[in-house]
């Protein structure tokens, strides 16, 4: 049985950027540790020298001019935003002054 | 009922003005105003002056070239970008979303002439097979109002199998299509990998997603596949290769042909009473000729631990998008199982964990499609179940995890390898439907078409009306 503590859970959504509820933090906690235990049937496989498959596409690069096409006007690209200022989208501040 | 005819017959009844747009357009509203609040195959539905006045036009303006699909209704699942319409992908976050531009498919199907009717509903941004995941309302099974439609294009195969559409476009990335096609008795077809473009659509998992139809016939979706496919030059994904005449591969015989079993499709976990519809649909095909044979796929059983691994590691970072700050509501308004399938994703990418468990699924994905393509040199089609078992009551799956995640074992394992797949009706068992899915090489959707139309032919499973539709004709 994979054991999954609530620091862990906690750390994941730190990294993922979701408040979880204690409600939450405890069903995963439990989740997590049936889904990943059933998941380890992967872990005695011997895959050492196969290739990782990142995409099924059989097209390689595909390549085109770089020519400038109509697009998005400003309104339409900041119209689902609740949140602008002078035509930019406003985002909470990071960085905070000494 | 006009919606129960194929779409061949209705665009000749259209073209010889037997029948018109308008009286489609009408038939299709009287259906969703009448099923809809049980079922919940819509999120959006769309002013019906206006689709009316759209049928007008169309029947003003059709030509005896115009496409098959020309003043059809249509639905699309809502995970599908509609400029100025809203589209949600079954998420509060987007409850308000109004796309700036139309995804590649809905132009397509609109320039050929379909009137949009509604958005279908589905599990919130693919993350489900009973459209139970959906923070709208939870969608219910045409055949038993109390089971799940399957899932996540449910809302889609309710509205093809209560007649409300003659065809809707789905969404699959790890059964989304076929899993509903066969719990609402529908045909769906899940296209190659690359075969349509993906642009526009609301992403699920990147490297599994694909856009495809959903109808009452294989001919049907035969001549959709055809409008639908093809390269787009904004989805560097989206293939080059040609694009076949699909409706000619329709009445082509399958004698002395060969279809595999997958040996590892018919064993623990599949409920007896569907693998005993699935094999009495190969004595059909061995009827109509066709040779039926054993083969193995020995690493398809770690199937779901592949897929999971690697559709929610891209669903992690997919979602990763939705801020707040650019579109879309706070991400405390993720669903609980979204939250836990993006969670699981960060695990899986995490440091200390990702050559463990992402890295891994990835080789074992190569060998997937090693073994996939070793089967299909001996034979020209796989055959194997839709799902495990017949549909379930609401609230099982969504509060058991696991078997949650088995519900994809036979869907999600064919996604890996990019492979085609056509789900169609197989039979009934305690009076549900059961789908098979006929799996070929890729761009072979032909094939699977000229499988599926004798099939259909043959049977009459796929004519067959659910039980909340007995008292119409």
């Amino acid at each position: 049985m994979v054991k999954i503590s609530k620091d862990l859970i906690n750390s994941l959504s730190k990294l993922a950027k979701i408040n979880l509820t204690k409600e939450q933090e405890e069903k995963y906690a439990g989740e997590f540790a049936s889904v990943m235990g059933y998941m380890d049937e992967i872990k005695n496989l011997d895959v050492e020298d196969i290739p990782e498959t990142s995409r099924v596409s059989d097209e390689g690069n595909v390549l085109r001019e770089d020519v400038i096409k109509p697009s998005l006007s400003q309104e339409q690209s900041l119209k689902n935003s609740k949140n602008t200022s002078n035509g930019y989208f406003l985002v909470p501040q990071i960085l905070k002054e000494d | 009922m006009l919606i129960d005819k194929s779409i061949k017959e209705l665009s000749d009844l259209l073209k010889k003005k037997e029948i018109s747009s308008v009286d489609l357009v009408k038939e299709s509203y009287s259906k969703i105003e009448k099923y809809d609040s049980k079922l919940h195959s819509f999120i959006t539905i769309r002013e019906k002056n206006e689709s009316l006045k759209e049928a007008e036009k169309k029947d003003r303006t059709r030509k005896e070239d115009s496409s098959i699909i020309y003043g059809l209704p249509f639905s699309i699942k809502d995970a599908y970008c509609t400029e100025n319409f809203r589209t949600t992908a079954g998420n509060k976050i987007l409850d308000d979303f109004l796309p700036p531009y139309s995804s590649e498919i809905y132009k397509k199907i609109v320039n050929s002439g379909s009137i949009l009717v509604g958005k279908n509903n589905m599990d919130a941004w693919g993350h489900g097979g009973s459209t139970e995941n959906t923070d709208y309302q939870p969608a219910h099974n045409p055949w038993d109002v109390e089971r799940i439609p399957g899932g996540s294009s449910g809302g889609s195969a309710i509205s093809i199998s209560t007649r409300m559409v003659p065809f809707s476009i789905g969404e699959d990335t790890g059964g989304s299509i076929r899993s509903p096609s066969s719990a609402c008795n529908i045909s769906g077809l899940k296209v190659t990998y690359g075969r349509v473009s993906r642009l526009g659509a609301i992403a699920y998992a990147s490297s599994l997603d694909s856009v495809g139809p959903m109808a009452k016939s294989v001919e049907d979706l035969s001549h959709l596949l055809e409008i639908m496919a093809g390269q787009d030059v904004l989805d560097s994904t989206s293939s080059r290769v040609k694009v076949d005449k699909y409706n000619q591969f329709l009445g082509r015989p399958i004698k002395g042909k060969i279809i595999g079993l997958p040996k590892e499709f018919f064993e623990k976990g599949l409920d007896p009473k569907v693998k005993k519809v699935i094999i009495e649909a190969t004595k059909v095909f061995e009827k109509l000729g066709a040779k039926i044979q054993e083969v193995s796929l020995p690493h398809f059983i770690y199937g779901v631990s592949i897929y999971y691994l690697i559709a929610l590691s891209e669903t992690s970072s997919n979602l990763g998008r939705y801020d707040s700050f650019r579109f879309g509501g706070e991400r405390e308004l993720f669903s609980t199982e979204t939250k836990k399938r993006i969670l699981l994703g960060t695990y899986a990418l995490s440091a200390g964990y990702s050559d463990k468990l992402y890295k891994k699924a990835q080789k074992l994905r190569t060998i997937l499609i090693q073994e996939y393509n070793e089967a299909l040199k001996t034979c020209d089609v796989l055959l194997a179940p839709v799902n495990p078992s017949l549909p379930s009551k609401i609230g099982e799956l969504i509060n058991d995890p696991l078997k949650n995640l088995m519900e994809d074992l036979y869907t999600g394992t064919i996604s890996l390898v990019g492979a085609p797949s056509l789900s169609i009706p197989a039979g009934f068992a305690d009076g549900l439907p059961v789908g098979m899915q006929i799996v070929g090489k890729k761009f072979g959707e032909g094939e699977l078409f000229c499988f599926g139309y004798l099939y259909q032919q043959e049977t009459d499973w796929h004519k067959r009306l659910p039980t909340i539709l007995k008292n119409e004709k």
